[in-house]
């Protein structure tokens, strides 16, 4: 048989040496092996939300911030972002990577406005951006329930998890549908009880794939302060510096790979073995 | 090219000279030379839309055969139905194979945004129509009032054309909305497209946050759950309140997290914010019969508002009042279908409404079993004041029953809630827990601490309920005449709220006490 006969999207005959991965996995895999004395230094981490004030003591720096507006001509664009938070739930997200990633590098992309509510087409303009950035992970604590979104919101997640950009998002707080969480290609985040921010469980009944610390977190919140909140919202961001962490120490592994990695090394999973 | 057809819509002709302008737009990017025919007629189609055939179709494969690369050509019967809409060039009548006589085809150029009407033609007659448009207009100027004018005629009978010379004739500024033949999501279409043209938004913020939702501009919501628990106590207890009269529905949710966000900064624009929540509320009846109107006053109210009630939430407002008056039957009729509904939503089961409404029939077994899942679930969705507040509902429930074991845990998680709601509901709760120990003096410092701040509000049935746990302390230190008062208290709240349910409870308990029985 000729390479001319092999299906399209399929591998040649000389080609699997060219697809061998950069490191092995071990034949168990620990949270150590996982992530152990990872920083998150190198990680890319996108905050697609209120905004960031950046200077918060639990926050610090970052290294870019942009904002998404509707232009004259109701068209989204992207500009600097100067403003900082708009309504305190960037900062909050920010805050919990950064205390679980300390060196990760934060990004901020500011799709969400007054009162943590945001446009539709500003949302899908934002993460269009944040995959073209190349972001190693977007933090999306938010959703839209409106179904006119879900077919290009479903596009951008499956183009993401094509280009290695983790998107993790948040389940909705009521049970009610709504989207980009329930997209395979992302990665679900609802929230567990326990005070332990490493602490994941895997859910074997998805659409949540995982649960992360996100009842009574204390919280960065405006003008250095910080409050206590809950909401799915708080768990999203513990696992997204989780994937800070693996991804500054294994930054070959793919969505897919990430993901198993997370299944593989949560509490539920990684116990019982 | 043949525009596929799923069902007849009025516009298919017009969508496919737009996707053939599209397609042609994109050749040149895509690399590739096209040429595009487009007919119409009737043709037959297959399974999926696979298969379709009919002279229809060949005519438009002769057509594309026909035309030039990168040329769009329409044959005359497609012209006729989008004429108006389309440029397009004529073309000498061509010879295609297959029809015995020349076909005429146009080169279709472009598609306009927005199809023009012909108004070249002299408008005659219809004065009496153009009258009745003048006078609604004046009488709307006149008395500043909504006047509806509605236009019903065959197909091309000339509907527009008369909007269109009505209008001429008055002068007034003009914004339009279409309803949509197809599509999902189209229900508010026409106004959404009216408030874009309008851009404005009403004083009211309520209306103008649900507007902004229509326009797309609160699609997205960021998925904080509940109050931030350090900020719900610097929104005013009665926000609250009016928060969950309105039945802790989504969009009253988000006011409030709207009014959080305003707080420190506009207090003044949170305020109005919680008050254009609580006012919508209100219209909508008292619900669950805790503030001030009598609960017959609030049904009637919402039989004129809602005659025909089909919401899970309206049916349960009805179903409270009709259960505080005494009317179980009828609140059992409404509460079935409201579950009923909610099972076919495959939404949560609102139990504290479920709880509340067996616990004015006096069944606090069942209130305290569906009391529980309530708390549950609130805890489970991350709504915190809502838990600690029906939490020490649930506590009264289990104490009406004897079990105080289960009520004070649920008093101590009340107690940690800032809410104004929590502060007198822990305090009952906890005051029949000491009396039961024979802790009396704490008993009864904390039952009448528990009236006294829930005397500051207008909610007469929560007065009530506070009174009866203060009689209930009383008694349990045998100040039987105390506890009477106490209860007669309770009683003229209820009365004052037509809490009937409540009423034929306490009464018989009244009686008990006056003749000296023990708690």
């Amino acid at each position: 048989m000729s390479e001319h006969d092999l299906p399209a999207w399929s591998l040649p005959a000389d080609a699997a040496s060219k697809i061998a991965l950069e490191s092995s996995w071990p034949a168990a895999i620990t949270r150590d092996w996982a992530y152990g004395d990872s920083t998150g230094a190198g990680a890319r981490v996108c905050i697609l939300d209120s905004g960031v004030e950046f200077g918060h003591p639990l926050v610090g720096e970052a290294q870019s911030a942009v904002v998404v507006t509707a232009g004259e001509d109701g068209e989204p664009r992207i500009e600097q972002d100067t403003e900082g938070d708009v309504c305190r739930h960037g900062t909050a997200c920010a805050g919990i990577v950064r205390a679980l990633a300390p060196e990760a590098e934060i990004h901020s992309v500011r799709v969400l406005g007054p009162g943590y509510t945001g446009s539709g087409k500003i949302l899908l303009a934002g993460l269009s951006h944040a995959i073209e950035q190349g972001f190693d992970i977007v933090n999306m604590s938010l959703s839209t329930t409106k179904k006119d979104h879900a077919a290009v919101l479903h596009e951008l997640a499956d183009a993401a998890y094509f280009r290695r950009v983790v998107l993790v998002a948040s389940a909705h707080n009521m049970p009610v549908e709504s989207y980009p969480w329930r997209f395979s290609s992302v990665i679900s985040v609802g929230s567990h009880m326990e005070e332990d921010p490493m602490t994941l469980y895997y859910n074997p009944s998805p659409p949540v794939e995982f649960f992360a610390r996100g009842v009574e977190v204390d919280v960065a919140w405006l003008g250095g302060e910080t409050i206590r909140c809950t909401g799915n919202s708080f768990a999203t961001p513990h696992v997204a510096g989780i994937c800070a962490l693996v991804r500054s120490k294994h930054p070959e592994l793919t969505p897919f790979e990430l993901k198993s990695l997370l299944h593989l090394t949560s509490r539920n999973v990684a116990d019982r073995r | 090219m043949h525009r596929k057809v799923v069902t007849v819509q009025e516009d298919d002709a017009l969508r496919a000279c737009r996707t053939a302008v599209e397609k042609r737009e994109a050749f040149p990017e895509l690399g590739v030379e096209g040429r595009i025919g487009v007919d119409t007629g009737e043709v037959v189609t297959g399974t999926e839309e696979r298969l379709a055939t009919g002279d229809a179709v060949n005519v438009a494969a002769r057509l594309q055969q026909a035309a030039e690369p990168g040329e769009v050509l329409i044959g005359e019967a497609t012209l006729d139905l989008v004429r108006g809409a389309v440029e397009a060039e004529a073309l000498g009548p061509l010879g295609l194979k297959g029809k015995s006589t020349p076909v005429a085809a146009f080169r279709l150029e472009s598609v306009r945004e927005t199809p023009e009407r012909s108004q070249e033609s002299p408008f005659i007659g219809r004065d009496r129509e153009l009258s009745l448009v003048g006078e609604a207009w004046a009488r709307a100027q006149g008395e500043l009032r909504c006047e509806l004018v509605t236009i019903v005629g065959e197909p091309v009978v000339g509907k527009s054309r008369l909007v269109a010379e009505g209008l001429s004739r008055i002068d007034p500024k003009t914004v339009g909305g279409r309803c949509l033949p197809y599509g999902e999501g189209i229900t508010y279409w026409p106004v959404v497209e009216v408030l874009k043209q309008l851009d404005t938004l009403p004083s009211d913020p309520g209306a103008a946050a649900a507007i902004r939702s229509l326009l797309d501009e609160q699609a997205v919501d960021a998925l904080i759950g509940g109050l931030p628990s350090s900020l719900s106590g610097r929104v005013s207890s009665s926000d609250l309140r009016r928060r969950r009269r309105a039945g802790g529905s989504l969009p009253v949710d988000r006011d409030v997290d709207l009014a959080i966000t305003f707080h420190n900064d506009e207090p003044e624009r949170a305020a109005a914010i919680c008050d254009a929540a609580g006012d919508r509320a209100l219209a909508g009846g008292d619900e669950r019969g805790e503030g001030p109107r009598p609960a017959d006053e609030a049904l009637r109210t919402l039989d004129e508002l809602l005659p025909d009630p089909s919401e899970p939430l309206d049916l349960l407002k009805r179903a409270c009042l009709l259960a505080m008056l005494g009317r179980f039957e009828e609140a059992s009729t409404f509460s079935g279908r409201a579950a009923e509904r909610l099972r076919e939503l495959g939404a949560s089961r609102f139990d504290v409404w479920f709880a509340e409404l067996t616990a004015l029939a006096g069944d606090y077994e069942e209130a305290a079993r569906e009391g529980r899942l309530a708390v549950d679930d609130f805890a489970r969705r991350g709504h915190r004041v809502f838990q600690g507040y029906y939490a020490a509902k649930l506590g009264r429930w289990l104490c009406a029953l004897g079990r105080f074991d289960e009520a004070e845990p649920l008093a101590a998680l009340s107690r940690t809630v800032e809410s104004q709601e929590a502060e007198w509901s822990w305090r009952q709760v906890q005051a029949r827990v000491h009396a039961h120990r024979g802790e009396q003096l704490e008993a009864q410092r904390l039952a009448r601490e528990a009236v006294a701040i829930v005397e500051r509000t207008d909610q007469l049935t929560l007065q009530g309920d506070a009174l009866c746990d203060l009689a209930e302390v009383l008694a349990a230190a045998d100040h039987s005449d105390e506890a009477a008062e106490a209860l007669e208290q309770a009683l003229e709240r209820y009365e004052r709220k037509k809490n009937l349910a409540m009423v034929a409870q306490v009464r018989p308990r009244l009686a008990e006490i006056r003749a000296g029985a023990p708690s």
